[in-house]
């Protein structure tokens, strides 16, 4: 899940789910590690990663002190770090490029002819 | 005192241990590799020399995760990437010693299956992305600690350079790199100059067993030195 969310949130534009099988993990609960990452989370992006995999309970807008709440740290927990998208696809909603998730791992390579486009793009990021 | 570094000795044994017992499946690799290029036209470019791939192997991947967790706390209750994966050791290393979220990235779809076998093995959870690292599109400091293992760039001059470069782009806490003794000098003055490293430090000197892979390899094994270095972003 963050694998996608990661690429999501950080191509500036997050990646689009096309989810054709969705798994969930168990994995420990740990209210630190949340806290931490919160701020490192584009909260919309996360949004719609979890809801194209049908996780619906997060709420549309979040501020750093929801993290208080038990309540909302476990539907974050949830959407962060449980879902894992195994088979589909992410979508740049720039390009409509396609880059296919098989076995839960998503293939990101790009063609020889993207690649100065991209590199590009990485560059004026930063 | 005494007792906690007995409990750091043991730890450490152990995970060497869970690594050798694993390692058999990084050698699975090589003997692919092997049978890959007996099967490849000689004319034809083959991949693997080009990604030239060395498994990690696990006293190494012990060494440095060790010393990431001990001495510098860059490991437990962390976000941590392992650049170049390969079978996954040093992100599973990671996971062992408690990293909160492990990343493994390479660009050889069948290194990241063994690699996903072998977390499965483990009963670790590791995300994995095939993705070339020098296109990686991670934007700001998004995770803590960057581990790798990158090409020496013997084939592709400045592979592990490239690496380095990005590494220090994406890590907010430090990087755990491997690189030729030979390159200490350049590897430093890029990191600080270049790639606006705060600090470069070579943590320790070791002998790296590069069996022979590839066809460039004139002798059966090499022993090469490689430096054990921490950089702080």
């Amino acid at each position: 899940m963050l694998s996608c969310n990661i690429k999501g949130v950080t191509n500036g534009f997050p990646l689009r789910l096309e989810v054709e099988k969705s798994v969930e993990k168990e994995v420990d609960f740990n209210a630190d590690f949340l806290k931490n990452m919160f701020p490192k989370i584009e909260w919309k992006a996360l949004v719609d990663a979890a809801r194209s995999m049908g996780y619906t309970e997060l709420p549309n807008e979040a501020e750093s002190q929801m993290l208080d709440s038990e309540e909302f740290l476990k539907k974050f927990h949830h959407a962060l770090l449980q879902l894992h998208l195994e088979e589909g696809a992410l979508i740049c909603p720039e390009t409509g490029r396609r880059f296919p998730v098989s076995k839960g791992i998503p293939n990101m390579l790009l063609h020889e002819d993207e690649v100065f486009d991209e590199v590009y793009q990485i560059e004026s990021q930063f | 005192m005494a007792i906690e570094m007995l409990s750091s000795i043991s730890l450490f044994c152990n995970l060497e241990r869970v690594l050798i017992g694993y390692g058999k499946k990084s050698r699975e690799i090589s003997s692919f590799e092997d049978e890959a290029q007996a099967t490849r036209k000689p004319s034809g470019k083959s991949s693997t020399v080009e990604f030239e791939q060395y498994p990690t192997g696990p006293h190494i991947a012990s060494r440095m995760l060790y010393m990431a967790e001990n001495s510098f706390d860059d490991v437990s209750g962390k976000i941590v990437a392992d650049f170049g994966c390969g079978c996954g050791t040093l992100g599973l290393a990671a996971a062992l010693l408690g990293a909160e979220y492990v990343s493994g990235i390479d660009i050889d779809s069948q290194s990241l299956e063994i690699a996903s076998q072998n977390a499965e093995d483990l009963e670790l959870d590791i995300n994995l992305i095939q993705c070339d690292i020098r296109n990686l599109g991670w934007r700001g400091k998004i995770v803590d600690t960057v581990v790798m293992n990158p090409p020496f760039g013997t084939r592709k001059k400045g592979a592990d350079m490239d690496f380095l470069f990005v590494a220090l782009k994406v890590a907010s806490q430090a990087v755990y790199s491997l690189h030729k003794t030979t390159t200490r000098d350049h590897v430093k003055r890029a990191a600080l100059r270049d790639f606006n490293a705060r600090n470069a430090e070579v943590l320790c000197e070791l002998r790296f067993d590069v069996p022979q892979l590839y066809k460039f390899h004139k002798k059966k094994e090499v022993d090469i030195a490689v430096d054990l270095w921490r950089f702080v972003p």
